[in-house]
C-alpha cells in the first residue's frame, strides 16, 4: 500500500482538495468555510457592540471615524465529517488487477485527502463477515493507521450498502463516498436518496474490472457467483455477446444516471488504471478534486 | 419430384431428439465471475427472444440432421418422371388383362401402373389433351381429348382388374388412328408384358417384376367303370424350386377328394392324377396351395358330364384303327354296319362315322364323322393331294396334339366351309375340318386312315376322343370350360324361355332367348356358373387363362430397331441410389469432423 504513495504522489495530493458544497456549523474545528462566525482570519462583517461582547473584537478604527462601537465579526472554520462506505465483498476481489485494490488506494487517497485538510475521516466496510468494520480518523498523523487498517481488510460474502448505510449515524452534513462495483444496484437509488435526505455530498466510485468488459468464448460456460456462489450456465453465441454488451452498458448507464438524479458525482474507474489517472483525471473532471490555492 | 411412399416423414422426429441430445451433452466450462447480475439479465431476455440460442452451432450435428433428412428420402424412394415429351397430347394406354393381377408386396401391377399415370398426369402441362386407353381382351376408349386432370384421374381410379386375356397390341389400330389426328402426341403404356405393334418413339413403363409363381395350366378328367381319373397340369414358372399341395375339391361341399405334394423344379411343370375319384358333385376344382403373386391360377375348376351310353354307328367296310380308338372312348357303344339300306331303326344313334360311305338316310341333325367322303352337301368341290404332309392345327378338338405332323400317301383337299374350323392342315389347304351347320355337328377328315400312318401314333386315340366328345356334345352349351373373359355362345334354348345364369358370386341374371340364342360376355369372374332354363340345368366353368396370362415376357429393356424406348422400374429415374452414395460421403465426412474436432 504505501508503494503507492510515494513522495512524487503525495505531492500532488497535496496539491488536490475535496471540492465541497456543505456548510455546517456544527463539529469541531477544521479548514472548510462554516455558516457559524468564529475565529478565523477571514473577515466575514461588522455589527454594532451589545454589552458583553468581547471587547478585543471592537474595531477601534470605525469608532475613531463614526464614534460607534462596531464589532469585526470572522469566519468560523469547521471539519467536515467524510464517511467512505467501502464494498468489501466477494466480488471486489475479482480481476487480474483486482477492483479490491483500487478501491483500497482510493479510499486510502480519499482519507489522505480529508486529514490533510483537517476534515473526519470515517470508513465504513461494508460487506458481511467484517468483524471491525469502522475505521476512524481525524489527524493527519493518524493516517498510518487507516492504512493499518485498510491492509487488513477481506474481501468476502455480500455486500449491503443500504442497510449499512442507514445504520451509520450521520449527525451533520458531510461527505459520502461509496466505493463499489454496484453489482447490488437495485438498492443503490434508495441508499443515495437517503444520504441525500442525511445531506450528504455523494461521490460515487464506480469500479469495473476489465475481464468484465470483455467478450467470452463461444460456448457452454457455467458462471459462478463469487459472492453467492449460485451457477447460472450461458451459451455463448455472437448474438448472447451482443445482448451482454447491451446489459452492461445499460447497468453503467443506469448507475451514473442514478448518482445525476440525485447530484451526486459519479465516476467509473478500472481496476487496471493507475491511480494518478483516476485522481488526478477523471476525479478532477468531475470536479470532485479542486486544486488547493 | 415425386415420392413412392411418404410413411417414412416419420423418422424426422429424429431430428429434434439430436437436437435435443446435443443440447444436453454440451459440457459447460465453469468461470468464476465477480456477480451472475448482468449474466442473470441476459439470460432472462435469451428466453424471451429464441431458446435455440442455447443451442451452439456444430458442424457434427448439422452433418447428423443432413445425414437423417437423406435417410428420410432414400426410404420415401424419390423419383423424378422422365421420358415425357412436352407435348399437347398424350395417349395413355394401360393394360388390366390377367396378368396384371400378379400381387407384389403392396399391390398388383394393375394398381401400381395406375399409380404411375397419375403421377405421371401430375407432371404433364396444363391444357394438354389427354386420349386414356383401356386394354385386355380388346382395347377400349375411356376418355378422348380430355383436358380436365381430375376427370382423367377419376378414369384411371375406376379401371378394374379383369381376367381377360390379351395384350397392348389389340390397342394399336386405336393408337394409329387417333396419331393420325395427333402426330406430334406423346404416348405412353403401363403394361407388364412385351407386346407387337407399339407406336413408334412411345414410352412403354414396365411394371414387370419376377416373383414366385405356380399355376394349375389344365383340369380334364376320364371315366372308368363310374370312377373318375383327374388330370391336372401344375407349373413352376419362378426361378427357384417350389413345393405346393395339389388337392382336389369338391365344389359345394369342399370335400376334399384327393391330394398330392410336388416339388417342382424352376420353370418345370408335372402332371398329377387323381384316380379312382366318386363323386356326386359334377363340379370339382384344383388348388395348389403354394401363396405367390397371382393367386388366381392357382385354381383349375372342371365340370364332369356324366353322360353315359351314347350310341354309335360306325358304318365301314372294316377300320380297325378306328374301332379301337372308339372302343377306348369311355360311355361309348359302338354299333358297326357295312351299308345302309333303309332309314328304319337308324333314330336312335348319337353319332353316325361314315368310313368312305355315302350319307344315305342317315337322319338330319344328327352328328355325323365323314371319313374321305364324296361331295356332298357339307363336303364342297375338292382336289387331292398325294405323298402330303399334314399337320394338326389348333382347335378346340387337338388340343394337347396341335403342331404334331404325319404324312399321307392321298387325301382330299377342301376349301374350309364358312361354318367350320380346319383342325388337319396342308400350307393353305384343309384336309379335314369341324363345325355345326342347320344344327348338326360334322367333322369331315379327308384320308383314309389306311393311308397314312397317323392312326399308328399315341396323337390318334386323342383326337378320336376329343372329336367324338365334341360331336356329342348336346344341350345349351357347346362346351363346359371357358377361360374368363370368354364369349359364352348357348344354342337350343328354346324360345320364349327365361334362361336364368348365376355367376359364381351368387349373382344372377334372365335372359330370353331370341332365336334359340344367347351369347353371354359376363365372364369376368372365375369360377362355377349355373344355367337354368326352368328344364334343363347346366354349367361351365370359367379358368385363369394361365396359358397367355400367368407367365408374361417382360419388356425388353431397350428396343432400339422399334424405335420405343422402354423404361423399367416403373417409368422413373430413382434418386434413391444417388442419395445413399450423398449418405456414404457425408458420413465419411462427419467421421473426419469428429476426428478433428476430438
Amino acid at each position: 500500500m504505501e508503494n503507492i504513495f510515494d513522495l512524487n504522489f503525495f505531492q500532488k495530493l497535496n496539491t488536490l482538495k475535496l471540492n465541497s458544497y456543505i456548510r455546517t456549523k456544527q463539529g469541531m474545528s477544521g479548514e472548510r468555510k462554516s455558516g457559524a462566525k468564529g475565529s478565523s482570519v477571514e473577515f466575514s462583517d461588522y455589527r454594532e457592540y451589545f454589552p458583553g461582547d468581547d471587547l478585543r473584537r471592537i474595531d477601534w478604527n470605525v469608532y475613531g471615524r463614526t464614534e460607534k462601537l462596531y464589532i469585526k465579526e470572522f469566519m468560523e472554520e469547521k471539519e467536515i465529517p467524510f464517511t467512505i462506505f467501502l464494498d468489501t465483498s466477494a466480488s471486489m476481489d475479482f480481476g487480474e488487477k483486482k477492483k479490491s485494490i483500487m478501491a483500497l488506494q482510493l479510499t486510502a487517497a480519499f482519507s489522505y485527502l480529508a486529514l490533510h485538510h483537517m476534515d473526519r475521516v470515517k470508513i465504513e466496510l461494508v460487506g458481511t463477515g467484517q468483524e471491525n468494520n469502522i475505521l476512524n480518523a481525524r489527524k493527519t498523523n493518524n493516517f498510518t493507521n487507516i492504512i493499518n487498517g485498510l491492509k487488513d481488510v477481506e474481501f468476502q460474502g455480500e455486500t449491503y450498502f443500504l442497510e449499512k448505510i442507514k445504520h451509520t449515524p450521520m449527525k451533520q452534513p458531510g461527505i459520502s463516498i461509496l466505493i463499489s462495483d454496484f453489482f447490488d444496484r437495485k438498492r443503490l437509488e434508495e441508499a443515495i436518496s437517503y444520504l441525500r435526505y442525511k445531506k450528504q455530498q455523494v461521490i460515487i466510485l464506480h469500479i469495473l474490472a476489465r475481464e468484465e468488459l470483455e467478450s467470452q468464448e463461444e460456448g457452454t460456460v457455467s458462471f459462478v457467483d463469487k459472492e453467492t456462489k449460485e451457477e447460472i450456465k450461458v451459451t455463448i453465441s455472437q448474438s448472447v455477446l451482443k445482448m451482454y454488451e447491451k446489459t452492461r452498458k445499460e447497468f453503467v448507464r443506469n448507475i451514473e444516471e442514478q448518482a445525476k438524479k440525485f447530484q451526486a458525482a459519479y465516476v467509473l474507474a478500472f481496476s487496471d488504471e493507475s491511480l494518478e489517472e483516476v485522481i488526478l483525471d477523471k476525479l478532477q473532471k468531475t470536479h470532485c478534486l479542486i486544486q488547493n490555492k | 419430384m415425386s415420392f413412392d411412399k411418404l410413411w417414412p416423414i416419420c423418422f424426422l422426429l429424429f431430428i429434434p431428439v439430436i437436437i435435443l441430445i446435443y443440447m444436453l451433452k454440451q459440457k459447460a466450462k465453469k468461470v468464476e465471475i465477480s456477480s451472475n447480475m448482468l449474466w442473470k439479465e441476459v439470460y432472462k431476455n435469451l428466453e424471451a427472444t429464441t431458446p435455440w440460442e442455447k443451442l451452439k452451432f456444430q458442424w457434427l450435428m448439422v452433418l447428423q440432421i443432413l445425414l437423417i433428412i437423406l435417410f428420410v428420402l432414400s426410404l420415401m424412394s424419390p423419383f423424378i418422371l422422365s421420358g415425357s415429351k412436352k407435348t399437347s397430347s398424350l395417349i395413355i394406354v394401360i393394360d388390366s388383362s390377367a396378368s396384371m393381377n400378379a400381387f407384389y408386396d403392396e399391390d398388383t401391377r394393375l394398381e401400381r401402373a395406375k399409380k404411375n399415370a397419375l403421377e405421371y398426369l401430375d407432371t404433364i402441362p396444363d391444357n394438354t389433351k389427354v386420349t386414356l386407353i383401356e386394354c385386355n381382351n380388346q382395347a377400349t376408349v375411356l376418355a378422348t381429348n380430355e383436358e380436365n386432370i381430375m376427370t382423367l384421374k377419376s378414369k384411371i381410379k375406376q379401371i378394374e382388374p379383369t381376367y381377360a386375356s390379351g395384350d397392348l397390341s389389340l390397342s394399336a389400330n386405336l393408337v394409329n388412328s387417333i396419331m393420325a389426328q395427333q402426330p406430334d402426341a406423346n404416348i405412353v403404356y403401363y403394361t407388364d408384358s412385351q407386346f407387337e405393334n407399339a407406336y413408334e418413339k412411345s414410352n412403354i413403363y414396365s411394371v414387370y417384376k419376377e416373383k414366385v409363381n405356380v399355376s394349375v395350366d389344365y383340369v380334364s378328367y376320364g371315366m372308368a367303370d363310374g370312377k373318375i381319373t383327374v388330370i391336372t397340369k401344375i407349373t413352376n414358372g419362378s426361378s427357384d424350386s417350389v413345393t405346393t399341395d395339389v388337392t382336389l375339391y369338391e365344389q359345394g361341399t369342399e370335400h376334399i377328394l384327393g391330394m398330392e405334394t410336388l416339388t417342382l423344379d424352376a420353370m418345370s411343370s408335372e402332371v398329377v392324377y387323381f384316380e379312382g375319384i366318386e363323386t356326386d358333385s359334377d363340379k370339382v376344382y384344383v388348388k395348389s396351395s403354394k401363396k405367390d403373386m397371382l393367386m388366381e391360377d392357382n385354381i383349375g375348376y372342371l365340370v364332369l358330364e356324366k353322360q353315359m351310353g351314347m350310341k354309335v354307328l360306325l358304318i365301314s367296310d372294316g377300320n380297325v384303327f378306328l374301332e379301337k380308338a372308339l372302343a377306348s372312348v369311355e360311355g361309348l357303344d359302338v354299333y358297326k354296319a357295312q351299308e345302309i339300306t333303309s332309314a328304319e331303326g337308324l333314330e336312335e344313334y348319337d353319332l353316325y362315322i361314315l368310313d368312305g360311305k355315302s350319307m344315305e338316310n342317315i337322319p338330319e341333325n344328327k352328328s355325323i364323322l365323314l371319313i374321305h367322303p364324296e361331295a356332298n352337301e357339307y363336303v364342297s368341290a375338292k382336289e387331292s393331294g398325294t405323298s402330303v404332309s399334314l399337320k394338326l392345327t389348333n382347335s378346340e378338338i387337338t388340343n394337347y396334339i396341335d403342331g404334331f405332323s404325319f404324312g399321307v400317301m392321298e387325301t382330299d383337299l377342301y376349301e374350309v366351309p364358312t361354318w367350320a374350323k380346319s383342325f388337319i392342315s396342308t400350307g393353305e389347304k384343309s384336309a379335314g375340318y369341324y363345325g355345326e351347320y342347320n344344327g348338326r355337328k360334322i367333322a369331315v377328315i379327308g384320308f383314309d386312315f389306311h393311308q397314312s400312318d397317323f392312326a399308328l401314333q399315341a396323337e390318334f386315340p386323342i383326337l378320336m376322343y376329343q372329336m367324338t366328345q365334341y360331336l356329342l356334345q348336346q344341350g345349351m352349351l357347346s362346351q363346359n370350360s371357358y377361360l374368363a373373359c370368354d364369349s359364352v355362345e348357348m344354342k337350343n334354348v328354346k324360345a320364349d324361355v327365361n334362361l336364368e345364369i348365376k355367376n359364381p358370386a351368387g349373382i344372377s341374371e334372365t335372359y330370353t332367348s331370341n332365336g334359340n340364342y344367347i351369347s353371354y360376355e359376363k365372364t369376368n369372374e372365375l369360377g362355377f356358373y349355373e344355367l337354368n332354363d326352368g328344364n334343363e340345368t347346366a354349367s361351365f366353368s370359367v379358368s385363369y387363362p394361365t396359358e397367355s396370362e400367368s407367365y408374361v415376357v417382360p419388356a425388353a429393356t431397350e428396343v432400339a430397331e422399334t424405335g420405343f424406348v422402354v423404361k423399367l422400374a416403373q417409368g422413373m429415374v430413382q434418386l434413391r441410389n444417388k442419395i445413399i452414395y450423398i449418405m456414404l460421403a457425408l458420413l465419411l465426412l462427419e467421421w473426419l469432423v469428429y476426428k478433428k474436432t476430438k
